[in-house]
Order: structure tokens, then C-alpha cells, then sequence
């Protein structure tokens, strides 16, 4: 048995070190859980554990109804301006997100308002807590309790073991319910998840943006909010949803379709959002470098897309085109487009393109003050501009073919809905289809059927867990002797 | 002339010489060999001798064959396209390339307009539409800007094809006198020689036009573009499919047409007669029922698939007319085509247009399984399942939500759930009975799904927003005689409109006792309540009234009137900040079309909301937002309001709606259509549509409307109908208008004038009034979408009897033209006209009793975009708004020039102490009359029109801005109610 021993913010610089410092394909890393959304804070979709393939089904979980998700989706199009094919900003609960921490493996539901606690080995049910709301994201396991926020409007700690009641928080106090798609739930959910770090639990409450929104920093052991670092802070127009992010300094949360939002983590201050009107979505990384990356909403743009802004001064510095998701490790980064999946050179691309970022801003400086000068662009101080433009159209010329050379592969994969990385193996989600792929030459290992979408891809203890918009989670293990 | 000159190891190869203009022999190809330096002389001379009048100058089919990747082969010589966009490739019956009518379309680059045939010219195509377009082209190389019209166009409007041809002077476009059945396959040929312009469909000569002579005059640069509109100024891409298209140096004759046409062997497509057209109505999360009606008996069978696949048919047994299949299986968020095939002895066997079935979009509840109870078989089982049974007959209500008090074991709950389609929201005061109770309704995959339990500490204050039960009950066990809670709590949250609470049973009581309980029970309360007998016992049904400032939306603007006021009190409330959200939720942006179009406005009548989307309607319940139903309605679409009347009404029991020729009556209640109204005139039955809809009294009154006239375009900058003149500005105009009885669609009166603008057609105070135009000019037209400036001359105002149609009076009008817009606005006593055209608001006041005129004034418009030209006047009391004024509605004198301005494409609606409209920042804002205070809800966005109602005691907004990719904003329906206490928060 794999026990449950680290925490969810702990674990990744160590996996990192050891991806950076031994060949990656060989390496035969301890299995390990995963505690939390995406695996950890910065939700980077990484373990360590070489799960190896092919793996055999174990087990299936079937919701009995359709899940209920939080909003509607997407508009067809913006027929306006002539763009199809919008991505949803605010789908963060499309399947039965789980977080598998030794035997348990753990998982919130919008259609009975529980967590499910369920046996890794044989899918049966351990324990089932009910709240009054939904319950959108995966719970976060922290020393042997687990942590959620729902519809309800409250943030709860149970323990993980029993599925006992330790404490719950509820921000905004009573209140009158409102009504929601045939459920009563708080003018305030908690759609945030809740993060631990520090043996704090962070977590946001908040729905429309006309309203104030809640952000809360308190005690993971007792609930309180009194404390150094802890508070409670009442906050104008955010909508807060989708899974909070964490770095030592940061939190980043997400709103839908507003910009996600940078927060100081010790006061709960925001700092300010990520790109700009319209760039909203629900996906974010933030990688060990401090580069947030995020997606995959549109701004006049179809087929969605992955920015990349830096973490700390919000500086915005790539765009990947069409990509859905996006896993990043020190030496490589993998993208998904939902057509095509690909492995470049991390470092060596981002140099490239915050270089180019640069480039383009100057770039659009001079084209803005040429602009200014009217019938005067003409004249001297017009013509010294132009001057300095032809350089840097000259060295932006450049970058494209810079790209291209940082691809170390690249590979037909129609599996839009997710990506994260096992070890040497990337796991990726489709139609009705998981997929592993090789991260040295992005070769395909093994696929296999699920039913759905699969939105939800964890690696824990040996077991592949594939969650999928039909309300099923698949479970796959390693054959007998691996 | 062309030369292809091309280096093939040591030869030169001279492989064409063409003169693509003219009709001439040609040389096709020959090789020259070059070695060591020298000219080894002709080698080889191939000529291939061709008769190029005899074959296409350029030939493109739409297949495997002849596309390679994108690249779309010339068959005929080296006019090789680009296809744009996805390649989606049909077989059936030819193979075709899909046109999207967004994204893709081909292309031929690097084209010379030198080489293109002047002199006489024939432009073929075998192509599909699957959605007319106010300018649609198949295949053209033209520039049509203004009074700048060259070259030729082979094209359709939206219902006929059309072939336009420009040489001695701008293009004559030549129009089809039969319109064109979407989804079907014609053979489509323009000619010129010289002298005569021709249009033939499936090898008949349908239009001729002698106007242009001599050779055609090109622009000095064109596109080149198939399955387009395509010139500098727009770009309309095509919806349908294209087989082949080929351009010949001379004017074919009717014979080679006729054999061109006979050789592909398509039976000429008759139109596809639906009496009434296919409408999806969900029944279940995987059952949804498709319904049609025909003209002559028919067996049919519906085949369907998700995507563009048709694996699945379901044969309908026998000939008939009225036809309705039920699709089961259907997965769940998955989006699915589906077509009707036809066979009957009149018309043979036919198949439509694809159609579509989004289940994405199905928003009926989730049943509970067919499987055995978690419940034992006891006593109490048996009594659960007959109070059930008594509850439901009792009320009849059997959607939206249900409180159920001293919830118990669930097993009430459960078996309210089995019967009927409720929402059952449970709550009991002890937390291990609702801890075995979900224990037990999960087990049986209804907890959360149909039923919510919750515990509360006590019944006499519960957490529960006001007015949102449909059905109030109570387990009342054993003892049930037993009263839950207070009246006080418990009636305000019961839905006000049509909500019901049913207590009992009463066993062993009698009625005197019944009464002094109740009525105790009530106290103070303002509640209607009766007794109703049943098999061991009774049931107190008690319901009440809405608040008595509650108003309702029946009409595009709130009555029939055009008032744009619902006279919704909103109990005081005129500030956002007294509002707060009630329900929250589905439909979304995916229900809509997009913002732009300029969409019909919900409807708010007897606690249900309506709401339009892309070929689709739905209704709520206002005050809980739960989805009573949802139809599918692919012939269901109009936009443009402004320049035209609304598609549809309401009255508290039925929705009227003006689909095709008829006029749809829907029960408001369950979404069943219950029959359809035929226009009035039996001989425009054929050419015209329903247009104008609106009721009052008894009545329903309607107009007709020349077929293809209505705006159904959305996509594109042009379909956002923003223009202060020409293309998207002409107003649609009925030919008559009539009344018939609202309950069996009797003949009441016809009246048959002028041309009427539908714009103007309002009722009130036992008048129809409207502005019709009698210049002779204007009657002549053959389209009801009027752009012509004589449509300002020769008005006349006009008022008729509502009961009779008698006319009471007319006044001849001459108002400032309204290019942009023009409406028509009526109270008791009063009539207004409201026209927009140069930069300024032009409002008139006419006696409601005789026409007379009362006043005028005029005022700057504030933008003259963003709807900032265009927007309707709204009537509070004696006051007549239209932005950024609001004039004294007996006098004309202007009262203020203060009212919140708006801030995006949107138009105003009005409570009794506010305005509703778009403000600062695009928001959802509200103007308060009495103080001119401004509030707004951030980052709530309506559509371009009017997305945003005050009716039912609330603010009701339905998705309506989603579509906008720039913004912020928040993309789902929202119900508001106003504030009675403090929110907690």
C-alpha cells in the first residue's frame, strides 16, 4: 500500500529534480497520489509515477443521471464576427473530477451534492457526504482530511477516512437561497475548490459580479480565520470559479469568462487579472518557471487558445493558437490542440517567444506614435520611426522559423479534453478514447476505450483514472506483476 | 491570350496557348527540344485542335476526383481553385462540396479579367441551398458598390435564383419566378450573347431580360469566387452545396441547357409541401417527438444521426397527413441531424433538408428509473403513492418545483417524482430522517436529480426564495390534519401565478372544521383557498395572488399597444440594488442565435416566460426559472425587429406564433401545439406568410406578407441591422391584415388597403391602428421588404374597429421619412409615430378618437450607431420617452433631456417607475423616474434589441449577449425579484 505522505504543494519540486536530473524514459519513479486537482497547486498535470502501459480496466463508476453542470455552454458562434467554434470559459466541471490519494480515491458530484469516497481497488463505495449544493471540483487531500467547497455555499473539511464532518466555513453567513438549473444553492458558492498550503485553506466564494465576492484564507486544521495569513476578504466584481491556484507568494483564480485574477497570497489583495476583456477560461497552469498559463477562452479569436503570461508581473509574452491544454516541465513543454500534440524545448521556446513579445510591443509603440504623427509621418522625426521599425520587422521575421526548430516532435492526436504526464508517458483524453503517448517521440503506447469525453486524467498508485462527461470514472491498472 | 511556357529536362515544353475570351480554335500543346545550347528545332508538335465554344471555358466539380486536398481542379484548363474553410465532401446524389455558409468557399486566384469572355458568356451550376440570403451568389466576378455595377453574377436572393449581368449599363439581375425548395438540387444556368440576358432552372428559360447590349463590362480588379457573394464591399458566403460549376465563352442555347440539365438525370425537384413543418418537442433526456403535417397523404420515415450521419430511420406506419415519430436513445448533450423521406403516390418519393435536433438543448428532467422502489411495500408506501396520486389530480400541477414540508423518510417525495415531472425540494427538522432519506433516494438515482432533501432547524423560517413553489405539500404522516408551519411563512413562497398548495388529507373532519382552520391558519394572509373532496378525505387547495403592480409582456413591446411598458410595479423597486437574482441558469448562449440579429423579444405572462432562440423556443417559469418546455422549430426565425412586427404573442394560457403561412397555437402550460391558423386569404396562402401577430379580446388578429421577405439572416456585420439606410433598413409591409377568433381560428374581418408597415400596426382601446402606403408604385412591388422612398408618399393613418375591422377614420400623414425606423405606439386616447431618418428623432401625437394631430417635435439622435438611431419610444403614464428625451404625452412638452443613456445596440423598456435598457459599460441598466438615478448589474449584457423584460413581479432577462466573444459577460438567463428584506450576506 502506498501511504499517503505528502501534501499537495510538496511534491512536485522533488518530482521536477528528478525529471531534470535522470532520462526521463527510464526512470522507474515510486508510485505516488494525487492530492489534488491537477495534481498539485500550480495544477501542472505532472507526476512522477511511471505508470506503465498497457493497462487492463479494473473498474467503472456510473453516475445514474446526467451530470449537472454549473453553467450552459458555450454560444454557437459570434455570428458577428464571423467566429465558430467558441470554447466554453467557464466548463471547469464537465466530469467527475477525482484526486486518488493511497486506496481511496475521491470525488465531488453535481448531481447527488456529495463526495464520494470510493476503494481504488474494486470502485466500491467507502463513504458518501452530502452537502445542500453541488459539489463542482475534486475535493484536496492534506493530512488525512479532505477539502471541498459546494454550491451550498460552504468550504468543508472531513476526514478522509471516515467522511466525518471536521469543520465547514460559510462566508457569507444565512441567506435566502436562489434557484439554479432545479437546485436551491447560495448566492456565494464555493466554486473555487478549496487549495491547501501552508496549513491554509484558501477558497472563494462568489457567483455573479455584481455582487461582492468572498476570498478566505483559514486554518486547514480548524476552519478559523483569525491567524497570520489568514482573512476573509470581501471583494467587488469577481467571479471566482474554476480551481484556485497557488504559488509561495500567489493565488491565481480563475472567473469564467472574466480574466483570472492574481491574488498576495498572505493578504488576499488582488493584483490584477491576465490579459485582457473577454479572456476568460478556466484552465491555468502555473509552471515551476513562474509563467501562467492559461486558457482556453477567445477574444475575437475561434478554436480557443493557451496564453502565457509571466506569473509575477503578469506580462503577457505567448499565445499557442487553437491549444486546449498544456503540460510543462523544466526541460520540455507538451501541448495539446485537440488535433495535434506536440513536445518542444521549454526554456529555449519561451526565451523565443518573451523575446518576441518584446519585439511586438515595441513594435506596436512605433506604429501607435507613426499613427500620432498624422500627415507628419512624412517628415523626419516620421521617417526615423520607420527606420526603427525595419529592424525589428526584420529580426520579428526570424522568430517564426526560431519556433518551428524548438519542436522536438509533433503528432496527429485527436484528444482535445485533456493532457497531464506520468512519468514518461503522456496521457491524453478524447472521444471516448484515453490515449498514451511516448513523451520522447510522442509515439502512440496504448489507448483505450472509455464512454464519453474524457475531460478528467489522474495517475495515482499504479491506476490511470479517466473521468469522463457522461459520469463515469474509469479505472485502469497496471497488469498483475508490473 | 495566354502562353504556358514550361522547362522539362532539355525541352521546352509549349503546352498552351489560350485565348479564353474567344470562342476560337485553339493550341493546345508542343514540344520544343534544347540541348548543348541550340535549338534542336520542333521535335514533337501536338496540337490538339478544339472547339472551345463547344466546351466550358473552366469546369469545377465538387468531388474527390477533382479536389486535391484544397485544391479545387479545373477541368477544363488551368483555373485552379482554393478551397477556404473545411472540405466536407457529400455523394448524394452527385458528389458535392458542403458549404457552411460562414467559412468556407473556393477561390480562384491570380485571375485575369482580360481573358474572361466578353462578348457572350454562360454561367452553369449544379448546386443546393440550404438557406437563402439577401444576396447570395453561386459563382460571380463583379463589383456591385453603390452605382459601381460590373461583370456577372450567378446568384439567389433569398428564395429565388437570379442571374445578373452588367454591359451597357449596371448589372440586371434577372429573378426566377419560382422559388427555389432549400435542400434540393437544381441546374442553374445564366446566358448573355450580346444582347439578351437569360435564366434557366432545371433547363426552363425562366427569365429574360433585354436591357444590356454589347460586350460585358468588367471591373477594372474582381474575385473569382464559387459558393460566394463576393465582391470589395461584401462577402455572403453560401449555405448549401454545389456540385459543379462551369463558365462557357458563349450563350448556350436552350437545347444544349435542356441536354446539359437532362444528363445528370435529377428528377426536377417539386417543392416538399409541409402543411406544417417539422417541430422537435423533448420529452424525456433521450425521447424527444418530431411532428409534421403534409398536404396529401404520405408514408414517411424519418432517418437521423448525429452529425451530418443518417444510421438511424424510424418508418411512421401508413399514409397519411398529420405524422409524428418518437426518437428514443438519444444521448445525452449530443447535437443530431435529422431528414423526413417521403413516398407518396402524387409526388413519389423525396427527402428533405437536414434539420436539427440539438438534445444538447433538451431540457426536460431526469426520469426516475423503472425499477423497484427503495422503499418496503407497506402501509406507508400505499398511502405515499395514493396521496401522490391525489396531490397531482388535485392540482393538476405537475412541473416546476415542489416544496414538500416534514419531508420524512422521502418516500412522499419519491413517489410525487414517479408521477410527474417536479422538482422536489424536501426539508424536515430532523437530520437523520434526511440522512436515511438520501441514503434511500440515492440509492434509487433520484437524490439531486429530482429530489433535494435539507434540513432546517425550524419550518417557521426557511431559507427559500419568495414565490418560488409551484406545489406547496406536506408529509403530514399519520396526523394530517396538521397545518405545517405558519401561513405566514409558507404562502409567499408559493409561485403567485399558477402555484398551488395542497394540504391534507383531511380525514374525519368535517367541513365547518375545515374552515375554522384554515381560516385561523390564514389569519391576515390575502389567500384563496377551497376544499376538495377525496377518497378518504379532502385536500385545502389554496393559492394567491400576484402582487397587484404585476404586469405582463404579451407582445414585442409589452402589449399590443407597442407601449414598451408592462406596467410591472416591481413593488416599488426602480434601482438594480433593489433587485436581487431569483433564479439563475439555463437556457444559454448555445439556445440563441447570437446578440446581434436583433432578435423578438421574450414574452412574460401567468408566472411563464418565452424565449426565442435559433430556430427554437422555450418556457420558464418566471418566478423559478424551471424549463416547463422546449420546442424545435427549424422554420421558426425572424430578426430585425425594428423594421418589422414581432413573430409572436402570449395570453395567459397560449402562445401564438407566426411560423411560415400559419400562425401556431401552443398551450402555454405544456408546449403542446394545439392547432395552427392558416392566413386569412386562401389565395395567398401559396405566396404569402403570416406576418404581424398580436391579440386582444377574443381575437387574434394577423397579416400577409409576399413569401422570402421577412429577415432571417443573422451572420455577418450586415446582419446586425445597425444602418441608417439602404440593406437592412427596408421595412417589411403586410398586404392585409385580419382577425380571426382566437379559439377556433374563425374569420372574423380582412382588411385589404394599402401596403401596411408592419412597424406601425398597434391595438389598443378597441382600435387597430397602423400607417399604410397607397402609391401605386409601392403596391406593385413583388417583394414585402420595402426600401423604396415612395414608400413615404401617399401615407395614410388609419384606425379600424378590433371587433369589426370597420374602418373608424384615416388621416392622410406625411411624417419625416423613417429610412431608419418607424413605429407606431398606442394608448387609450393617444396615437404616436416615431420616425428616424438624418440624424434626428421625429415624434408625432394623433388623437386616438380621430386621428387628429396633437403635436410633433424632433430631436438629435444620440449616436448614429449602436442602435443609437433607431431606438422604440416608451409610454409611462403621461409621458412619452425616446432617448435621450421624455415629452408630456397630451402636450409635447419636453419634460427632461436626462434619461439614461444607453450604451450599446439595445432599446428601452419601461416598469411603472423605471427604464430598462442598455447602459454605461453595456450593462443591463435601470433609469428611475422619479429621480433619474442610475443603476446596472455588472457585466450583465442583453441582446441587441430587447432581451430584458419587467413582467411576473420581475426582472426577467434570458440569455440574449452570449455570442459577444469580446466581453465579460456573464451568458445565462437570470430572474429577478425585488429585494423584500435584507440579503444576508
Amino acid at each position: 500500500m502506498n501511504l499517503p505522505l505528502r501534501d499537495s504543494n510538496r511534491s512536485l519540486p522533488l518530482v521536477l529534480t528528478l525529471l531534470s536530473l535522470t532520462s526521463v524514459a527510464e526512470l522507474r519513479a515510486p508510485a505516488a497520489d494525487w492530492p489534488t486537482y491537477r495534481g498539485d497547486n500550480r495544477r501542472s498535470g505532472v507526476t512522477a509515477e511511471a505508470i506503465r502501459v498497457p493497462l487492463l480496466p479494473a473498474w467503472t463508476y456510473a453516475s445514474p443521471t446526467p451530470l449537472q453542470m454549473a453553467w450552459p455552454g458555450p454560444a454557437k458562434w459570434d455570428s458577428y464576427a464571423n467566429l465558430r467554434r467558441l470554447e466554453s470559459m467557464r466548463n471547469f466541471d464537465p466530469a467527475l473530477f477525482v484526486i486518488a490519494v493511497g486506496d481511496s480515491v475521491y470525488f465531488g458530484s453535481s448531481v447527488d451534492d456529495a463526495v464520494h469516497c470510493l476503494d481504488a481497488k474494486t470502485g466500491a463505495e467507502k463513504w458518501v457526504f452530502h452537502t445542500d449544493g453541488p459539489v463542482r471540483l475534486p475535493p484536496s487531500w492534506h493530512q488525512r482530511k479532505v477539502y471541498f467547497g459546494s454550491d451550498d455555499g460552504n468550504a468543508y473539511c472531513l476526514d478522509a477516512a471516515l467522511g466525518d464532518l471536521v469543520w465547514k466555513r460559510k462566508p457569507s453567513g444565512e441567506e435566502n437561497l436562489l434557484l439554479n438549473d432545479g437546485k436551491l444553492i447560495s448566492h456565494w458558492p464555493c466554486r473555487t475548490g478549496v487549495l491547501i498550503q501552508d496549513d491554509i485553506a484558501y477558497f472563494g466564494a462568489s457567483l455573479v459580479p455584481w455582487e461582492p465576492s468572498y476570498l478566505c484564507a483559514v486554518d486547514a486544521t480548524t476552519g478559523a480565520e483569525t491567524g497570520p495569513g489568514r482573512y476573509l476578504e470581501k471583494l467587488e466584481h469577481f467571479t471566482m470559479q474554476g480551481a484556485m491556484l497557488a504559488t509561495q507568494t500567489r493565488l491565481y483564480l480563475p472567473q469564467g469568462r472574466q480574466q483570472p485574477e492574481m491574488f498576495e497570497r498572505a493578504t488576499g489583495r488582488a493584483i490584477g487579472g491576465f490579459g485582457g476583456s473577454g479572456q476568460g477560461g478556466v484552465f491555468a497552469v502555473v509552471s515551476r518557471t513562474d509563467e501562467f498559463l492559461h486558457g482556453s477562452g477567445q477574444n475575437h479569436g475561434s478554436d480557443g487558445e493557451v496564453r502565457g503570461f509571466d506569473a509575477n508581473s503578469r506580462d503577457y509574452f505567448v499565445t499557442f493558437p487553437k491549444a486546449k491544454r498544456i503540460v510543462v516541465t523544466e526541460a520540455t513543454a507538451y501541448l495539446n490542440t485537440g488535433t495535434e500534440l506536440s513536445g518542444f524545448a521549454r526554456a529555449r521556446y519561451l526565451e523565443i517567444a518573451k523575446h518576441q513579445a518584446q519585439l511586438q510591443a515595441q513594435h506596436k509603440r512605433i506604429k501607435e506614435a507613426l499613427k500620432k504623427l498624422g500627415d507628419k509621418a512624412k517628415e523626419s522625426a516620421g521617417e526615423k520611426l520607420k527606420d526603427d521599425l525595419k529592424p525589428i520587422e526584420a529580426e520579428l521575421a526570424t522568430v517564426p522559423p526560431q519556433l518551428a526548430a524548438c519542436y522536438l516532435w509533433r503528432t496527429v492526436a485527436d484528444c482535445p479534453h485533456d493532457l497531464i504526464l506520468a512519468g514518461a508517458t503522456l496521457f491524453a483524453g478524447g472521444d471516448d478514447r484515453v490515449t498514451a503517448f511516448a513523451t520522447a517521440t510522442g509515439k502512440v503506447l496504448w489507448s483505450a476505450a472509455v464512454t464519453g469525453r474524457a475531460h478528467g486524467l489522474v495517475v495515482a498508485n499504479g491506476r490511470l483514472f479517466v473521468s469522463t462527461d457522461r459520469g463515469t470514472i474509469h479505472c485502469f491498472q497496471m497488469a498483475a506483476g508490473e | 491570350m495566354g502562353l504556358g511556357l514550361r522547362f522539362w529536362g532539355r525541352f521546352l515544353i509549349l503546352w498552351r496557348v489560350r485565348i479564353f475570351n474567344r470562342p476560337i480554335v485553339g493550341l493546345r500543346s508542343g514540344l520544343i527540344a534544347w540541348a548543348g545550347g541550340r535549338w534542336l528545332g520542333w521535335v514533337m508538335l501536338v496540337t490538339t485542335v478544339c472547339q472551345a465554344a463547344a466546351q466550358p471555358l473552366a469546369w469545377w466539380t465538387f468531388d474527390a476526383e477533382h479536389i486535391e486536398v484544397t485544391k479545387l481542379l479545373d477541368r477544363a484548363d488551368d483555373l485552379h481553385g482554393v478551397i477556404q474553410g473545411p472540405v466536407r465532401l457529400t455523394k448524394d446524389p452527385f458528389g458535392a462540396l458542403n458549404f457552411d455558409g460562414t467559412e468556407n468557399s473556393a477561390d480562384i486566384p491570380d485571375i485575369q479579367l482580360e481573358d474572361f469572355p466578353r462578348s457572350q458568356i454562360s454561367v452553369e451550376a449544379w448546386v443546393a441551398l440550404d438557406a437563402g440570403l439577401a444576396w447570395g451568389g453561386i459563382v460571380g466576378c463583379f463589383q456591385d458598390n453603390g452605382d459601381f455595377e460590373k461583370g456577372w453574377l450567378l446568384g439567389y436572393d433569398e428564395s429565388h435564383f437570379r442571374f445578373a449581368v452588367s454591359a451597357s449599363g449596371r448589372l440586371t439581375y434577372l429573378t426566377a419566378t419560382a422559388a427555389f425548395q432549400k435542400g434540393q438540387w437544381y441546374h442553374v444556368v445564366g446566358t448573355y450573347d450580346g444582347q439578351a440576358v437569360k435564366l434557366y432552372v432545371n433547363g426552363k428559360l425562366e427569365a429574360t431580360s433585354m436591357d444590356q447590349h454589347g460586350d460585358i463590362a468588367y471591373p477594372p480588379k474582381a474575385f473569382l469566387t464559387l459558393g460566394a457573394y463576393r465582391d470589395d464591399n461584401e462577402f455572403f458566403r453560401m449555405q448549401g452545396k454545389l456540385h459543379e460549376v462551369a463558365i462557357y465563352g458563349r450563350a448556350l442555347d436552350p437545347k444544349e441547357i435542356e441536354s446539359n440539365f437532362s444528363t445528370k438525370g435529377t428528377p426536377t425537384p417539386k417543392p416538399f409541401a409541409f402543411r406544417v413543418p417539422p417541430h422537435v418537442r423533448f420529452l424525456t433526456p433521450d425521447t424527444a417527438t418530431i411532428s409534421w403535417e403534409t398536404d396529401e397523404p404520405s408514408e414517411c420515415s424519418i432517418e437521423f444521426g448525429v452529425g451530418e450521419k443518417f444510421d438511424q430511420q424510424i418508418p411512421d406506419a401508413g399514409s397519411k397527413t398529420r405524422h409524428q415519430l418518437t426518437l428514443r436513445g438519444l444521448q445525452t448533450r449530443e447535437r443530431y441531424q435529422y431528414r423526413i423521406r417521403t413516398s407518396s403516390a402524387q409526388d413519389g418519393r423525396r427527402v428533405t433538408e437536414a434539420f436539427e435536433l440539438d438534445n444538447g438543448l433538451n431540457y426536460s428532467v431526469a426520469q426516475v428509473a423503472d425499477s423497484p422502489s427503495p422503499y418496503p411495500n407497506t402501509a406507508r408506501s400505499r398511502q405515499c403513492g395514493l396521496v401522490a396520486d391525489q396531490i397531482l389530480s388535485t392540482t393538476g400541477i405537475t412541473r416546476g418545483y415542489c416544496l414538500l414540508l416534514d419531508c420524512n423518510d422521502g418516500q412522499l417525495a419519491y413517489e410525487l417524482a414517479r408521477r410527474s415531472e417536479l422538482i422536489i425540494v424536501g426539508v424536515d427538522t430532523d437530520p437523520d430522517q434526511i440522512a436515511r432519506a438520501r441514503a434511500l433516494l440515492r440509492k434509487a438515482g433520484v437524490y439531486g436529480s429530482r429530489i433535494r432533501l435539507h434540513h432546517a432547524a425550524s419550518l417557521e423560517s426557511l431559507p427559500y426564495p419568495q414565490s418560488f413553489a409551484n406545489l406547496i405539500v406536506a408529509d403530514g404522516g399519520a396526523d394530517s390534519v396538521l397545518l405545517p408551519a405558519t401561513a405566514q411563512q409558507l404562502i409567499p413562497l408559493l409561485q403567485p401565478a399558477t402555484g398551488v398548495a395542497c394540504l391534507g388529507p383531511w380525514r374525519s373532519v368535517t367541513p365547518t372544521e375545515v374552515k375554522d382552520r384554515v381560516t385561523k391558519w390564514l389569519g391576515e394572509l390575502k389567500a384563496n383557498w377551497n376544499f376538495v373532496p377525496a377518497d378518504e378525505g379532502g385536500w385545502v387547495r389554496i393559492t394567491r395572488n400576484p402582487p397587484a403592480d404585476t404586469g405582463s409582456w404579451t407582445h414585442q413591446y409589452g402589449d399590443a399597444g407597442n407601449s414598451a411598458n408592462s406596467q410591472e410595479g416591481l413593488q416599488g423597486a426602480a434601482r438594480t440594488d433593489r433587485l436581487e437574482v431569483q433564479w439563475l441558469g439555463r437556457p444559454g448562449a448555445d439556445f440563441g442565435i447570437d446578440r446581434n440579429p436583433r432578435m423578438p423579444a421574450p414574452l412574460a405572462v401567468n408566472g411563464r416566460l418565452f424565449h426565442q432562440g435559433l430556430n427554437r423556443l422555450a418556457a420558464l417559469d418566471s418566478y423559478n426559472g424551471a424549463l416547463l418546455w422546449s420546442l424545435e422549430i427549424p422554420a421558426l426565425r425572424r430578426v430585425n425587429m425594428p423594421r418589422d412586427a414581432g413573430n409572436w404573442c402570449a395570453d395567459s394560457e397560449q402562445l401564438y406564433v407566426a411560423i411560415k403561412d400559419r400562425c401556431w397555437v401552443i398551450a402555454a402550460g405544456t408546449g403542446e401545439l394545439l392547432r395552427t391558423f392558416p392566413l386569412a386569404d386562401r389565395g395567398l396562402r401559396a405566396s404569402h406568410e403570416w406576418g404581424y401577430v398580436a391579440r386582444a379580446g377574443d381575437l387574434l388578429y394577423g397579416s400577409s406578407v409576399k413569401q422570402g421577405a421577412v429577415y432571417t439572416d443573422f451572420w455577418g456585420k450586415e446582419s446586425w441591422y445597425d444602418g441608417t439606410s439602404g440593406a437592412g433598413t427596408e421595412k417589411i409591409c403586410s398586404d392585409d391584415l385580419f382577425a380571426v377568433a382566437s379559439a377556433n381560428g374563425e374569420l372574423k374581418w380582412r382588411y385589404q388597403g394599402g401596403v401596411v408597415i408592419n412597424s406601425t400596426i398597434a391595438i389598443a382601446g378597441g382600435r387597430v391602428l397602423f400607417v399604410e402606403c397607397r402609391n401605386p408604385a409601392v403596391r406593385a412591388l413583388t417583394s414585402s421588404r420595402i426600401g423604396s422612398p415612395k414608400l413615404w408618399e401617399n401615407q395614410y393613418l388609419i384606425a379600424l374597429d378590433a371587433q369589426t375591422g370597420a374602418k373608424l377614420w384615416e388621416q392622410p400623414v406625411d411624417t419625416a421619412d423613417g429610412i431608419v425606423v418607424f413605429y407606431l405606439l398606442a394608448a387609450e386616447d393617444k396615437v404616436f409615430l416615431a420616425a428616424s431618418a438624418s440624424g434626428k428623432y421625429n415624434l408625432y401625437a394623433f388623437s386616438a378618437a380621430e386621428g387628429k394631430s396633437l403635436w410633433q417635435t424632433t430631436h438629435n439622435w444620440p449616436h448614429d450607431n449602436h442602435g443609437g438611431h433607431m431606438q422604440h419610444p416608451v409610454v409611462v403614464r403621461n409621458t412619452v420617452f425616446l432617448e435621450p428625451c421624455g415629452y408630456e404625452a397630451a402636450t409635447g412638452k419636453l419634460l427632461t433631456n436626462d434619461v439614461g443613456r444607453h450604451g450599446g445596440c439595445a432599446t428601452y423598456a419601461a416598469t411603472s417607475n423605471a427604464l430598462i435598457y442598455r447602459g454605461e459599460g453595456g450593462r443591463i441598466a435601470m433609469w428611475a423616474l422619479a429621480d433619474a438615478a442610475v443603476t446596472s448589474w455588472y457585466n450583465l449584457r442583453p441582446s441587441c434589441w430587447l432581451s430584458t423584460v419587467p413582467a411576473n413581479g420581475m426582472v426577467l432577462s434570458p440569455e440574449g449577449g452570449g455570442g459577444c466573444s469580446c466581453g465579460n459577460w456573464l451568458e445565462t438567463s437570470i430572474g429577478f425579484a425585488p429585494k423584500l428584506g435584507p440579503k444576508t450576506n
